[in-house]
């Protein structure tokens, strides 16, 4: 078509627009606030996704050993625990808290048939050799990098480094100190920490191994269900829109039947009479998802803001970045919901 | 086209070349009313027809059918030689830009001045500006209405009114112009302004066919008559008045 033509065609549903504006108004907003709920959802996935990606990358394992002093206070018997591989340090304590001295001499001499050292020197000084040891253990495992003695006295005082001006609270437990000592286990690639971790569990004297792969499954799980989530809220929610939107051409073409008539009449084309009303919708569609990235940016830049004051520790996907990432998805959304409103009301009204 | 044959094979005096014709056309509608049987006619370029008939002979029907607003159900109609039931969708507003059409009830658009509405029809068949500028004052002037063109419907007379459906009819120059009764809201004086109108529009080239009960334009007029009795043809006279019995 000639340009000119297009001028027209623009000048005309700049007109459609006025006349209807109540609906017209109606429809942008009912895009923006839809697109604006799905925006937010996306920026919840990206933060997710930013928020696995960053604690998959984190290639450290930390092995907490057997408590020393409650090992000590259950006797033999508590020693004898540490041959009994992948026990968390609860049980440990249980049974060295809970079972009569007797018996768990017995047991105390069959587990120093596996590991004699172990035994012997637990009876003694429980935790210094076995710390030499088992050092030397991780670090020839295939992948670890560094290996990091952190005393159960350092980690009681990064605890109250971290607490901050609350760090009193914790004078209560300094004499009890329930913390483990520990090991800080870096390796060389992500993939490596499973089996690393799972080697280190099966050494004696360690009682438990931690790393993120727990966090990072649950983050997963939530982030699927979140995105199904949005799926279903897009769903309905462009659904809705579309109705609106093509109520609104609806309108207009009600309102234009006359011009419409004698368009017809006097040969316009189809596309000559069909450009107006779908230029509207595209109009309101893309109108209301640019309302809905502006509300967005706001909306986001001002949670950031406030997440960045009250939970220092969270690492969040930039607002820029936000913009970056949805501004096209939305836009798009808005020009699909609007050409599909009005295509649905030209199908059924506008018979050309 | 018709022309440049009649130019190239040197059509006789007597012959001219055909711009509607309609062969063995029926129209039933899809509730089974036929309002047209068998209608065996042709209009020639330049003709000026008058389509008569009692209410609900088909006189509608056969201008409707003309600019494809109905489809026939059966026969075969040939406008400008273009045989409108094989036309694509597409090439149908093509057909309709040498088609005007006017009213019984004028059909302006009422929030358009005189002008706008004329000018509304060019601008949709994408004349340009220059041309809207150029013929828009030239149809008003031509059916006397040159001084209101900034009026809105309105404020005009029922007989201005038709002539300003008239002005927005010829304004793309179509080579045919279809009238359903055009002075069926006219009082006779009017009407008679409208036809003197039509026979201007007619005597410049243009093929007219108007439907119309009005028995006293026919007889004033003394051109062909087609006749419509219950969807069939009953009479086609060159000179002819309204009725017999009249
Ligand atoms: N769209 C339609 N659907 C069904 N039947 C129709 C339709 N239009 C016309 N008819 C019927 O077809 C017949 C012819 O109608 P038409 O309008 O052509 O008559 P007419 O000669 O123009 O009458 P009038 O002088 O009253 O205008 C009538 O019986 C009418 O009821
Ligand atoms: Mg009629």
């Amino acid at each position: 078509m000639k340009l000119r033509t297009w001028g027209y065609l623009l000048r005309e549903t700049a007109h459609g627009i006025r006349t209807g504006r109540l609906m017209a108004l109606a429809s942008v907003s009912t895009v923006a606030v839809s697109l604006l709920v799905l925006g937010l959802f996306l920026a919840l996935v990206l933060n997710l996704g930013r928020m696995m990606a960053q604690v998959e990358s984190e290639v450290q394992i930390r092995a907490f050993l057997v408590d020393a002093r409650q090992a000590a206070g259950g006797g033999r018997g508590g020693s004898g625990m540490w041959g009994t591989p992948g026990t968390g340090p609860s049980q440990a304590g249980q049974g060295g808290a809970t079972r009569p001295a007797g018996t768990s001499g017995g047991q105390g001499s069959a587990a120093g048939a596996a590991g004699p050292s172990g035994a012997q020197e637990g009876a003694a000084v429980p935790a210094a050799p076995d710390v030499a040891r088992l050092e030397e253990q991780i670090r020839n495992l295939e992948g670890v990098t560094t290996v990091r003695f952190v005393s159960k006295q350092e980690a009681l005082e990064r605890m109250r480094q971290s607490f901050g001006e609350r760090a009193a609270i914790l004078e209560a437990v300094d004499d009890i100190n329930p913390l483990p000592d520990s090991f800080e286990v870096q390796v060389a690639r992500p993939e490596q920490v499973a089996p690393v971790a799972e080697a280190i569990a099966a050494m004696p004297g360690v009682a438990k191994v931690d790393y993120k792969r727990d966090t990072v499954d649950k983050l997963f799980r939530l982030t699927a269900v979140l995105r199904g989530l949005g799926v279903v809220v897009a769903v309905l929610l462009v659904l809705g829109s579309t109705v609106v939107i093509s109520n609104a051409i609806r309108l207009t073409v009600f309102a234009r039947r006359r011009e419409v008539a004698i368009m017809k009449l006097v040969g316009a084309t189809d596309w000559f009479i069909r450009w107006p009303f779908v230029l509207e919708g595209l109009a309101l569609g893309v109108g209301g998802a640019a309302l809905a990235v502006g509300a967005l940016a706001g909306a986001y830049w001002w949670a950031a803001g406030v997440a960045a004051r009250t939970l220092p520790f969270l690492v969040l996907v930039e607002p820029e970045e936000v913009v970056r990432l949805t501004w096209a998805p939305l836009l798009g959304l808005g020009a699909l919901v609007g050409s599909l409103g009005s295509g649905i009301s030209l199908r059924r009204f506008l018979h050309v | 086209m018709g022309q440049a044959f009649c130019v190239l094979a040197g059509c006789s005096a007597g012959t001219v070349s055909a711009v509607i014709e309609f062969y063995g056309v029926t129209k039933v509608y899809p509730n089974q009313v036929t309002a047209l049987r068998d209608i065996d006619f042709q209009v020639g370029r330049g003709e000026f027809v008058f389509v008569v008939g009692p209410s609900g002979a088909g006189k509608s029907t056969l201008v409707k059918l003309i600019y494809r607003e109905e489809l026939p159900t059966r026969g075969r109609l040939l406008v400008a030689g273009r045989d409108v039931t094989a036309l694509r969708p597409g090439q149908v507003p093509y057909l309709r830009r040498s088609i005007g059409v006017v009213f019984q009830d004028f059909r302006l658009l009422p929030n358009k001045t005189v002008f706008e509405n004329v000018a509304f029809a060019m601008r949709v068949v994408e004349a340009s500006p220059r041309e809207i500028a150029r013929r828009v004052p030239q149809v008003l002037e031509m059916v006397g209405l040159a001084d209101r063109a900034r009026a809105y419907p309105d404020e005009l007379s029922g007989g201005e009114q038709q002539r300003v459906g008239l002005a927005r009819a010829i304004a793309n120059s179509p080579s045919v112009l279809l009238a359903d009764e055009p002075t069926g809201n006219l009082d006779p004086h009017t009407g008679l302004e409208i036809l003197r109108l039509l026979l201007d529009v007619n005597r410049m080239g243009t093929t007219v066919i108007m439907a119309t009960h009005a028995r006293h334009l026919v007889n004033v007029a003394r051109r062909r008559v087609v006749e419509l009795d219950a969807g069939r043809l009953v009479r086609d006279e060159l000179r002819g008045g309204y009725g017999h019995e009249a």
